[in-house]
């Protein structure tokens, strides 16, 4: 009986694992499909997944090598504490505990805020709005689920009974999120990386944005699509369905995050008042309704 | 000058004393009167002694109660002064709701939202930095604890009042230990390890019980957890404010103890007050490993920090140089200086309304002096706002349906 308690954990952690390793092999060619799929787009030529990957993969050797400075941590560690906690292919890591979605989104925040030595200028601009939306977002969520214990616990109980307002209400609020705190972009990083000289350092920073543009979107998509992570006792054909839908939901995250760019809806007040209103009404629609 | 600083200190908390152990209204009021005395920067006369006269005619109403939170907060939010002890006063606040059960909560909420959106409209339009809208954070959650009280939702007040404790005790705390640890105010900030992310998820939590359940809590909620989060920006800026003044003390052992004392500073504080949250809840609870919200949700601080501290230590592997740990801590002080920084931008001029916004103003104004004279009616063109009016008619259609059920 032990033993098999003591197996349960281990598969628990394993998995932890595994969603942290391939999420952190991803990050690099979310950060391109973020920077060049535009560009890609739009009739340009681009350089090819394959040098970000390889830029990825210098950076975490670099890293065995070389510790990072305390504040290159901190935003390193905000990055992986993000893809550790988030629930990504199903329910069953060990930290999906720990994944509250206001907690998260502002660990994912400080991160960010940890990344370059000088601000971005009208980072408040993205702040403010964000801090703001999650605070509704975690509003809602215990507004129309009360008893549910975190993103993984919202998962798990979205799978036993449907809430079409809750789930509506969701998504408006990450498409809000989307659009007033959008993924850094390069020219950001490089704006954030304006006192740096060393080269090595520039290109961590690069790395370690990817890592928070990855826990940013992994956010967004649980947020938006929650029914879509697979449940802790689902087995083994859950287990790979979680995975496949994981994808998707990243690659459909990413494609409205590019969309977003390229119609320039980003950081739009408007808009992003507008779908925030829209969940409030969804949620406040979904609890009169029944 | 020493002697006469520590004489108004004495008298200001003998007054506070009074004020929150006495219950009769007229000891209250010149208690009242006297701490507002020692200030230079108090609120106006031609405000405070009506205030202070009707809250002994009437006590305990909610009127009165809204009439008295400017004279309590007028140095340090309006003046935006340091004035005579702003943890004090928000003490006092706390204690006139607490022993006002004839006050309505819905007004109260009202009335500190209006008042909170109020300061913020204002000192954005008028390009000054806000004053420490914090202090009045202590306020709505002791609003909250006693609406859920009325309702006797037990395990909700207890939540509120967790968040409530814990919000004082890092008020008073940065208040008296301030000068020497100015990292000590930096606890209050809402970012994930530290103490200030306790105070708001608690209090999200609190009003959102509230909305679960009781029926007409549910936008009251929502606006609640929306004012919390505003008032947590606002530490922001407050805190940017101090450090920035104080920047060269700071070190990084204590930034270091600053990440020991967000371990501990809410087991430490919910284990003291544990009697207090006994008589509230009804049952005896520690929350140190997991602080739970009430509504099912809890929150591994403990294991975040330690999973969070772990990994930074792994990334930085401070063992290899004497010192390391402090070396690479002292690093996180500049870098949280700046962060600290990202509200300066908005308060430094006043916003230039766009031209939209102008025509829209001049146009009113035209129209409204064509009304004398009006022959022909034409309609203004408002098909911009279209999706504003649909939203605003769904809106009015969801809150029949929440007066109906």
């Amino acid at each position: 009986m032990i033993a098999h308690e003591i197996g349960m954990i281990l598969l628990a952690m394993l998995e932890a694992l595994f969603q942290l390793g391939l999420l952190l092999v991803l990050a690099p060619v979310i950060g391109w499909c973020l920077d060049d799929l535009p560009f890609l787009l739009a009739g340009r030529s681009v350089g090819p997944v394959r040098f970000r990957l390889l830029q990825a993969g210098r950076f975490w050797k670099t890293l065995f090598r070389a510790p990072l400075g305390g504040r290159t941590a901190l935003a390193l560690m905000a990055g992986i504490l993000t893809l550790l906690c988030l629930p990504a292919v199903t329910t069953g890591s060990v930290f999906s505990s720990l994944a509250d979605p206001l907690v998260i989104g502002l660990v994912v925040l400080l991160g960010r805020g940890f990344v370059g030595q000088s601000l971005l200028p009208g980072e408040a601009g993205r702040f403010i709005p964000a801090v703001l939306l999650l605070c509704l977002t975690e509003a809602l969520i215990a507004l129309a689920a009360p008893g549910t214990d975190g993103l993984g616990g919202l998962c798990a109980m979205l799978h036993i009974e449907p809430e079409p307002g809750l789930e509506g209400a969701l998504a408006a609020c990450a498409l809000a999120l989307g659009i007033a705190c959008p993924p850094l972009r390069a020219q950001d990083v490089t704006g954030m990386l304006s006192g740096i000289r060393d080269r090595q350092e520039r290109e961590a920073a690069r790395s370690i944005a990817d890592v928070l543009n990855c826990g940013w979107l992994l956010l967004l998509s649980d947020l938006a699509l929650p029914v879509s992570v697979g449940l802790a006792q689902g087995g083994v054909q859950g287990w790979w369905l979680g995975l496949l839908a994981l994808v998707g939901r990243l690659a459909l995250t990413v494609a409205v995050a590019v969309g977003l760019r390229l119609m320039a809806q980003e950081r739009s007040a408007r808009l992003t008042a507008l779908f925030a209103g829209v969940a409030l009404l969804l949620a406040l629609a979904g609890r009169f309704g029944t | 000058m020493e002697a006469g600083h520590g004489a108004r200190s004495v008298v200001i908390c003998i007054a506070a004393l009074a004020a929150i152990l006495v219950l009769s209204p007229a000891v209250l009021a010149v208690a009242l009167g006297v701490i507002i005395a020692q200030d230079r920067d108090a609120c106006p006369a031609v405000w405070t002694v009506p205030a202070l006269l009707l809250s002994v005619l009437f006590p305990a109403h909610t009127f009165v109660l809204l009439a008295l939170l400017p004279v309590l907060f007028w140095s340090s939010l309006v003046r935006r002064r340091d004035g005579a002890c702003p943890s004090i006063m928000s003490t006092l606040a706390v204690s006139l709701i607490w022993h006002a059960p004839l006050a309505v909560p819905a007004e109260l909420v009202a009335g500190l939202g209006g008042a909170v959106c109020g300061l913020v409209g204002w000192s954005v339009l008028g390009a000054v930095r806000p004053g420490n809208l914090g202090l009045l954070r202590p306020v709505l959650l002791m609003v909250l604890v006693v609406a859920a009280l009325a309702e006797s939702l037990a395990v909700c007040a207890r939540i509120a009042l967790e968040a409530l404790l814990l919000d004082l005790a890092l008020l008073v705390l940065a208040a008296a230990l301030g000068r020497r640890f100015p990292v000590l105010a930096v606890l209050r900030l809402p970012f994930p390890p530290l103490p200030g992310l306790v105070v708001l998820w608690l209090g999200v939590h609190a009003a959102l019980g509230m909305a679960a359940g009781v029926e007409g809590w549910s936008v009251l909620g929502v606006v609640v957890a929306l004012l919390l989060g505003l008032l947590s920006l606002s530490d922001i800026l407050e805190v940017g404010r101090l450090f920035f003044l104080r920047r060269e003390i700071v070190s990084g052992a204590s930034v270091l103890l600053l990440g020991a004392g967000s371990l501990l500073a809410p087991a430490l504080v919910f284990g003291l007050t544990s009697p207090v949250l006994h008589a509230m809840g009804g049952e005896w609870v520690w929350p140190v490993w997991s602080i739970g919200a009430g509504d099912g949700a809890h929150l591994l601080l403990p294991a975040f920090i330690l999973t969070g501290a772990g990994i930074w230590i792994v990334l930085v592997r401070p063992w290899r140089v004497m010192g390391g740990v402090v070396q690479a801590a002292s690093l996180l002080v500049p870098a949280l200086g700046k962060l600290l920084t990202i509200g300066d931008g908005l308060f430094d001029e006043a916003p230039s309304l766009n031209w939209t916004l102008r025509r829209v103003i001049a146009g009113g104004r035209l129209r409204l002096r064509g009304l004398r004279n009006v022959r022909a009616p034409v309609l203004p063109d408002l098909r911009q706002g279209a999706v504003g009016l649909w939203l605003v008619l769904l809106g009015l259609v969801l809150a029949v349906l929440g007066v109906m059920t």
